[in-house]
C-alpha cells in the first residue's frame, strides 16, 4: 500500500519539539507533473548505464510502497528524532 | 503376544477385517497415547510470517545519559531493496564487492538473487540477536 503520511518529529537541546505531518498523497499529486518529465530521463540514463529501465522503475515504486510502516526513533538526552511512515 | 494383538489377529482369521486393516490396528497399538491427541492448531505449528525487522538499542553513556534507538523496518522494504540491488550494473557491483572485501566483509552482491530472497527472509523471521553489554543493550528481532 502506498504510504499516506510521513510524521517527522525533531527536538534539539533546549528547544521545543518540532512535529510535522506530511500528507504524502498531496505531495505526490503536486510532484506528479515533475515525475512525468523525470521518468523518461531516468529511463534513458538507466538504459545507458546497463540497467533495465522498466525493472528499475518498477522496483523503485516497490521500494516506495514498502516504506509504509517504517519507524525510526532516536531519543538522546540532548536531542530526539522520530520518523514514521504510515 | 498381547491380548489386543491376539484379538486383531482373531478378527483377521475370521475374515471380519482385511489384512490392511489388521496392519493399521496393530501399528496403532504401538503408538503412544499422545499420538491420538488433537493436533495443535495451525498457528502454533507454523509461526506467522514476520512483517517487521526491529532494532532496539538501549545505551547509557556516563557523560551524556541514556540513549534509546527504536527502528522498525518492514520486511517488504527488504524484499524491494534486494530486488533493486539485483539491478545494479555489473561494473558498479564489482566495485561494491571490492569495497566490502576491503572492509572485511567477503560478500558477493551477485549472489543476492530474487530467487533466494523468500528463503532468506523466512530464515530472518527466526532471527533474534541479543547483545547485553555494560553500557548498551541491543536487540534485533522480527515480529
Amino acid at each position: 500500500m502506498i504510504p499516506l503520511f510521513l510524521v517527522v518529529s525533531i527536538r534539539a537541546q533546549g528547544q521545543r519539539r518540532f512535529r510535522l505531518w506530511l500528507p504524502l498523497v498531496l505531495i505526490w499529486l503536486l510532484l506528479s507533473p515533475l515525475l512525468l518529465v523525470a521518468i523518461p530521463v531516468v529511463m534513458i540514463v538507466g538504459a545507458l548505464a546497463g540497467m533495465n529501465p522498466f525493472a528499475a522503475l518498477w522496483n523503485l515504486l516497490a521500494v516506495f510502497c514498502a516504506l509504509a510502516g517504517t519507524h525510526v526513533e532516536v531519543e538522546a538526552p540532548d536531542a530526539s528524532v522520530l520518523v514514521h511512515v504510515t | 503376544m498381547s491380548e489386543d494383538r491376539r484379538q486383531i489377529l482373531g478378527l483377521l482369521a475370521e475374515g471380519k477385517i482385511t489384512a490392511d486393516e489388521a496392519d493399521r490396528l496393530i501399528g496403532a497399538l504401538g503408538r503412544p497415547a499422545s499420538a491420538y491427541a488433537d493436533p495443535p492448531p495451525a498457528t502454533a505449528a507454523a509461526p506467522a510470517r514476520a512483517k517487521y525487522l526491529r532494532v532496539v538499542v538501549d545505551a547509557t553513556d556516563p557523560g551524556e545519559g541514556p540513549t534509546k534507538v527504536n527502528i522498525r523496518v518492514p520486511m517488504q522494504l527488504l524484499r524491494a531493496g534486494v530486488r533493486l540491488s539485483a539491478l545494479i550494473p555489473p561494473q558498479a557491483r564489482d566495485q561494491v564487492n571490492a569495497a566490502l572485501s576491503r572492509q572485511g566483509i567477503p560478500f558477493d552482491l551477485s549472489q543476492l538473487k530474487p530467487e533466494n530472497l523468500e528463503a532468506m527472509i523466512e530464515q530472518l523471521g527466526e532471527l533474534t540477536v541479543d547483545v547485553d553489554a555494560d553500557r548498551a543493550k541491543v536487540r534485533i528481532f522480527c515480529e
